[in-house]
């Protein structure tokens, strides 16, 4: 995907002020380059006058009341002449940074922007951006520089400054391998006054340097956001199966031992009835074992250890019955991370598990697909379709998280010819 | 915005200047407009439109010194161009004035020279508002 270009907007089409000429690019002059240029040359004027007045009256010691020598006059010249060089191109690079910031060296204005970065703590964009936009605001002497990050509803802008009145606004998008991450906004220096060819041109620069850093900052906040997903999911998941063992297993368990208590206290006097409680007791024991069963399940499905991710999948069966399974499966599963085969049994499992109880559909087919680098699972029925105004519910908020947990997308739409199709992209890499 | 040291000995070197330029320009000032009035070493002072100038030179230096310590655009292109203006009108000096003066012509003139490359010397990081 190609980067859009970058856009001029958000202003009234406003005449060119009477004092801006053009420069390279077709672009207007800015007036601080009129006022650059004359500083420069009133500065070199008066740079070079000095230097002849003090050769001429030998450093103001003998002052110049009569003609100097023609050869003290021709030396005062030279000097002049020879010094002026150096001391214009000095001129012309300070001036310019003073005046119109530092468009001659980007090296330097991207160094400022990576030692701006390098200082702050917090790597986060809403630390960071701050800091680019009023670095990039600073170096180039701009009024405003706002970052958008983000597409779509879930933008943020930063902005630094605020954009004179009827100045040129500008638009650059911040792309990453081609991806549109967000957009750079900035205004020209003063109101009627347009950015020139060069500020377009260190925009332009500094806007791929921000997109590669908004991107970075953005995989580091995600990276945070994970941990910290994956700590609380495993301290629910530990709190989870703590409740589940003192709930329903510890109290069995203690319902056990009291019964074997019973049993021994009548296991001589009264066979009978202790063969009963015996009886009592193996159908509690079957209950515990269920219920380890249960809480196994809940780990990890036995199945996909006993007949692997097809087997399992086609267990599934039971579940979409009354509508038929139809499965469509490679020719050899290549092997999965657990994570992955987890996540895709339980979304086939919660697709089909819908599917038998709202869609009245008389086949439901499961597609599984490996890509290079990705696995797609398709569930699709022939059933009465999603309802007009469909929400989702928990299972199928549980769906999207599993496979966002992995980094993947879920879709729920309408199949073609009707029904509804579940589709899940999961990154794999073989 | 924290201020660049080169800032910060460009506005106290325009100050002093400016303080200077007041201390010798308003009793001289006072001495009336005929230069032969106002005698330095026994030769007649400077003309009185150069008093004019200075003055009005030592205001806006004044003015430009204010405007470096807060770390404004405006100062510092206002404190090249009176430092300019300073050196220009110090060069008359050079040529004309008796010796004594001359040295000071030479002194205001390296005076504002250090002040203009302070200013434009490039600073670590860009700090203007």
């Amino acid at each position: 995907m190609n980067a859009p270009p970058a856009t001029a907007t958000g202003t009234a089409p406003a005449p060119p002020p009477a004092s801006t000429a053009r420069g390279r690019g077709g672009r207007e002059r800015p007036p601080a380059a009129w006022l650059g240029r004359g500083l420069r040359y009133g500065l070199l004027a008066l740079y070079a006058g000095s230097v002849y007045t003090l050769v001429v009256t030998r450093g103001g010691l003998t002052g110049a009341r009569t003609l100097p020598p023609w050869w003290l006059s021709l030396l005062g010249v030279l000097a002049a002449a020879a010094t002026s060089v150096p001391v214009h191109a000095w001129l012309a690079v300070h001036l310019d940074r003073l005046l119109t910031g530092w468009h001659d060296d980007p090296y330097a204005v991207l160094s400022a922007v990576r030692q701006h970065l390098d200082h702050e703590p917090d790597p986060t964009p809403a630390a960071i951006l701050p800091t680019v936009a009023a670095t990039i605001a600073a170096t180039l002497q701009l009024p405003y520089i706002a970052i958008e990050m983000g597409l779509g509803a879930a933008t943020s802008t930063v902005a630094y400054g605020t954009a004179p009145p009827l100045a040129e606004r500008l638009t650059i998008p911040l792309t990453y391998h081609g991806a549109v991450v967000g957009a750079l906004h900035a205004a020209a220096r003063r109101p009627g006054e347009v950015l020139s060819a060069d500020d377009l041109r260190l925009l332009r620069d500094l806007a791929s340097q921000v997109g590669i850093t908004l991107h970075a900052a953005r995989l580091s906040d995600a990276l945070q956001t994970a941990r910290e997903q994956f700590v609380t999911t495993r301290e629910e998941e530990r709190r989870r199966i703590r409740r589940d063992l003192h709930d329903s297993l510890g109290p069995t368990l203690a319902s056990l031992r009291m019964q074997l208590g019973a049993v021994r206290n009548v296991l001589r006097e009264r066979p009978e009835m202790a063969e009963t409680m015996i009886d009592e007791l193996r159908d509690d024991v079957r209950e515990a074992t269920a219920t380890i069963r249960h809480l196994v399940y809940g780990l990890r499905p036995p199945l996909l250890d006993e007949h692997g991710l097809a087997g399992a999948l086609r267990s599934l069966d039971t579940v979409a019955a009354p509508a038929t399974l139809m499965l469509e499966l490679p020719a050899t599963l290549p092997p999965l991370s657990a994570a992955l085969e987890v996540a895709l049994y339980r979304i086939a499992a919660e697709a089909v598990h819908n599917v038998a109880r709202h869609a009245h559909a008389s086949c439901c087919t499961v597609r599984l697909e490996l890509a290079t680098d990705a696995v797609l699972l398709t569930i699709r029925d022939d059933g009465v379709g999603l309802p007009a105004e469909h929400n989702g519910g928990i299972g199928l908020t549980s769906m999207r998280e599993r496979a966002a947990e992995l980094g993947g997308t879920l879709t729920v739409a309408a199949a073609p010819g009707g029904g509804a199709c579940v589709s899940a992209q999961i990154p794999w890499r073989h | 915005m924290s201020r660049p040291r080169s800032y910060t000995a460009a506005a106290v070197l325009l100050a002093l200047f400016a303080l200077t330029q007041a201390v010798f320009a308003i009793p001289e000032m006072a001495g009336g407009a005929d230069p032969a009035a106002r005698t330095i070493g026994g030769r007649p002072g400077p003309p009185y439109f150069l008093l004019l100038v200075n003055m009005v030179v030592a205001v806006l230096c004044a003015a430009a010194a204010a405007g470096i310590w807060r770390v404004q655009k405006w100062g510092v292109v206002l404190g090249i161009v009176v430092a300019a203006i300073a050196a220009l009108t110090s060069l008359p000096g050079l040529i004309f004035a008796p010796f004594p003066l001359r040295l000071g012509g030479v002194l205001a003139l390296a005076w504002m020279a250090a002040i203009i490359v302070l200013l434009l010397r490039a600073a670590p990081q860009p700090a203007l508002a």
